[in-house]
């Protein structure tokens, strides 16, 4: 009964702060509600009820509004009430000439069998994903920990975080101490504030299920965008010389749901993302697809409409995440070049063009709004702190020096990056390459392919494993080219293609049960093990017991290596983002010897000279550790008492 | 067209049908997993005051099939006191045994139910 309350509360809640919210901001940019399809629009009006509460919250928070249950509702309520109002005189003051075909973009035009087909596998990609998380949505993963510390900071505090974390440190004189809280660069609000605004409105618990179950709709809608992105990318890259009776938008979308649903629906950037609590990644993944697509149509349709849609979010893109925005630049960036080389010789007219779509009163707006609020409200904190700057340059560590095709491969599956390939080929060749849907999807898969592959090429320091995940969307998108392209062949119309009708159908078949195959078994590969509830248990039993027992001047040691669900033991104090100090990797000291290496000495050797210097400068007086792998230099210490003692987590308090 | 526009917005449908059942399924699964008393047997023992030199004072959290403790008190090898008591499933219950640690000797609790024990010690 719980479950079914709580899973109501979180429904209401999803829909009253995003989906409502950004169903009214869709109706300001595009007034007739048939210019998106009914699936578009629900995916549209998510990102665009994110951003709008970023962007309130913000405001709020830099106005001195503490973030409350009333101020929240008021806040979004009076801020739609007014844009409406404005979109209503807007209305009477400027007029607006109807633009594009509006008839051929109100839906997915999906026949009986395809709306048949679309149905079983949406329902086999939820089961999947439902199946997998079922037994990892447990509030363990130390991504997700580190995101819902500031979340859960935020909504106790009622404002905005300064993200800043203590560290220990050696002074000149040798003494070692924790600093005072120095900015990090890590984090972006528009991660934080949506999870914020859940446990405020739903007062849904954190440790709850809730915080994995908002990344799953994220990572749903994200599919839903890539569906849309296809089916536009289908309509336009349809030429003649491609087979027509099969190869249609629809079937396109089709196939990518079939990509990115039922197969490879688990690894990453999928559901694993999900129960790994990597917020920004999951966000960008929405994001990118969905501003790609309101491009694509703002200049294939010339809708000035779509163009400040696309403002808007990429906008918002740049409040979420850091990595997912310098991704999307690099795309937009080799789009716009290709196109330009393309389109060389009527460059003039090209830019004319450009420039009277940007010359409308909708984009201007955005950019003049996006300006003032960059300038006068607030920045992202990563133009502040040195993150742009270490992003950027010859790549430092051999992490950062591009992936192998077989690491490719790995990471994208086998299946996407055939075909993925095959068609980023075969669409250099086509005539329909010279379209903005070509140059954006061939911007989009090869830009990132030689980001992955040959990041010191653009100069990207990034570790490139993380620029990898993003690689398998387009080669998602492509792959399903190639997949109903192949498909089309066997429709008849072979002998364009000069191949035997059975060898094509034969290579239809192997192309189908290779992805059947490589997309299964990378599902089975991610499958967890067993439930780690009953250590998790542990471990928010002995948090509640130390915050019960300890104040300000205690300061408490943890172990990340051997302890389950050890990042979500700040949330129990909220005191520092680095509170309780952490024995982190034991590579990571091993890579960076310049790393203070007082955390790794106070449990591993706390009875050396060092390990007690340790303790005795930075203060530190109670540690917690997995007593299967870290007791003996504590029983054998006459300085340590051991207070709290079960299976998994025992406490040891120093006594001098 | 009108009809394939209806068709999609039953597909929008279907989708918040879908999430919503995972939802409350996910729901239901992680309330029952850290449910402390749902399938599982576990205990843990620590001192009430953690921060005293000398207390001897302790707790057991109980969310095992356990109901019977019994506890020593050791001063290096000799036993001080012994003593059994209850706990029932889903407790917590103090116990103050009425000693405190003794001056450099290492005093150490041990606690049993059943075949386990756990032990704390100043």
């Amino acid at each position: 009964m719980t479950a079914l309350l709580d899973a109501t509360l979180f429904f209401l809640t999803t829909v009253v702060l995003f989906f409502l919210p950004g169903l009214f901001v869709l109706r300001m940019f595009l007034r007739n509600k048939s210019y998106v399809s009914a699936l578009t629009s629900l995916t549209l009006s998510f990102a665009l009820g994110l951003t709008f509460l970023n962007f309130i919250l913000i405001l709020m928070g830099h106005l001195g509004i503490p973030f409350s249950r009333t101020s929240l509702i008021l806040g979004i309520a009076g801020s739609v009430f007014l844009l409406t109002a404005l979109s209503m005189l807007s209305r009477r003051w400027l007029s607006h000439p109807a633009q594009g075909d509006v008839d051929s973009r109100r839906s997915f035009d999906f026949s009986r069998k395809q709306t048949w087909l679309f149905v079983t596998l949406l329902v086999l990609t939820f089961l999947i994903k439902t199946v997998y998380l079922s037994h990892a949505v447990l509030p363990t993963s130390t991504d997700l920990g580190h995101h819902m510390y500031w979340s859960k900071l935020i909504a106790e505090t009622k404002a905005l975080p300064t993200y800043a974390k203590q560290e220990i440190v050696t002074t000149p004189d040798g003494t070692y101490e924790i600093t005072a809280p120095e900015p990090i660069a890590d984090f972006i609000i528009g991660e934080h504030l949506p999870f914020s605004a859940i446990h405020i409105l739903s007062g849904l618990d954190f440790l709850s299920a809730f915080p994995v179950l908002f990344l799953f709709l994220i990572n749903l809608l994200a599919l839903l965008a890539l569906v849309a992105v296809a089916r536009f990318f289908g309509e336009n890259l349809k030429g003649p010389n491609i087979l027509s009776r099969f190869f249609t938008p629809q079937n396109i979308a089709l196939g990518t749901l079939f990509f990115f649903g039922p197969l490879y629906t688990l690894a990453s950037p999928q559901a694993k993302f999900v129960s790994g609590g990597v917020v920004g990644n999951t966000l960008g993944n929405l994001f990118i697809p969905l501003i790609i697509l309101a491009y694509g149509r703002a200049f294939t349709e010339k809708r000035s409409d779509f163009l400040a849609l696309g403002f808007f979010l990429t906008f918002s893109l740049a409040y979420i995440h850091h990595l997912s925005m310098l991704i999307l630049l690099f795309i937009l960036f080799a789009s716009v070049v290709l196109f330009v080389f393309i389109h060389r010789d009527t460059l003039k007219k090209t830019l004319l063009s450009w420039w009277y779509l940007f010359a409308r009163p909708k984009p201007l707006l955005v950019a003049v709004l996006a300006c003032l609020f960059f300038f006068v409200v607030a920045m992202p904190t990563y133009i502040d702190t040195s993150a742009v700057g270490t992003a950027i340059g010859t790549p430092t560590k051999n992490t950062r020096t591009g992936l192998t095709w077989f690491q490719v491969t790995f990471s994208s599956g086998e299946a996407r990056v055939a075909l993925g390939v095959a068609t980023l080929l075969f669409l250099a060749l086509l005539r329909t390459r010279t379209t903005y849907a070509g140059a954006l999807l061939f911007g989009w898969g090869g830009i990132l392919f030689i980001m992955t592959l040959f990041p010191h090429f653009l100069f990207i320091d990034i570790p490139s494993n993380r620029i990898g995940s993003y690689l398998s969307f387009p080669l998602g998108i492509l792959a399903s080219v190639t997949f109903i392209a192949l498909l089309a062949l066997c429709q008849g119309q072979q002998k364009q293609f000069f191949l035997p009708s059975s060898l094509i159908i034969l290579l239809s078949f192997s192309v189908f049960f290779f992805s059947v195959g490589s997309g299964s078994y990378d599902n089975s590969q991610t499958l967890l093990p067993k439930s780690k509830a009953l250590s998790l248990l542990q471990t928010f039993e002995a948090s509640r017991y130390l915050k019960e027992h300890t104040g300000d001047e205690d300061v408490i040691l943890k172990d990340h290596n051997y302890i389950v669900g050890d990042a979500w033991m700040k949330l129990f104090f909220l005191r520092d983002y680095s509170y309780p100090l952490s024995r982190g990797f034991f590579k990571r000291y091993e890579d960076n010897p310049n790393r203070e290496q007082c955390t790794l000495l106070m449990i591993s050797v706390p009875n050396t000279a060092r390990g007690e210097k340790c303790y005795t400068e930075t203060g530190t007086n109670f540690v917690v550790v997995n007593p299967h792998f870290d007791i003996t230099p504590f029983e054998k210490s006459s300085s340590f008492a051991r207070i709290y003692a079960s299976d998994d987590i025992h406490i040891y308090a120093r006594t001098r | 067209m009108n009809h394939l526009f209806t068709t999609e917005k039953y597909l929008v449908l279907l989708f918040l049908v879908l999430f919503f059942t995972s939802a409350w399924f996910l729901f239901w699964k992680n309330e029952r997993e850290l449910d402390s008393n749902f399938e599982k047997s576990w205990w843990t023992l620590s001192f009430i005051e953690p921060q005293s030199k000398e207390s001897l004072d302790f707790r057991v959290d109980n969310s095992s099939n356990h109901t019977t403790f019994y506890y020593r008190i050791l001063n290096g090898k000799t036993v001080l006191k012994s003593e059994s008591f209850e706990v029932a499933r889903g407790e917590r219950r103090s116990i103050v045994p009425g000693l405190s640690k003794t001056r450099d000797v290492r005093t150490t609790l041990e606690v049993t139910a059943g075949t386990e024990k756990k032990s704390l010690y100043r």
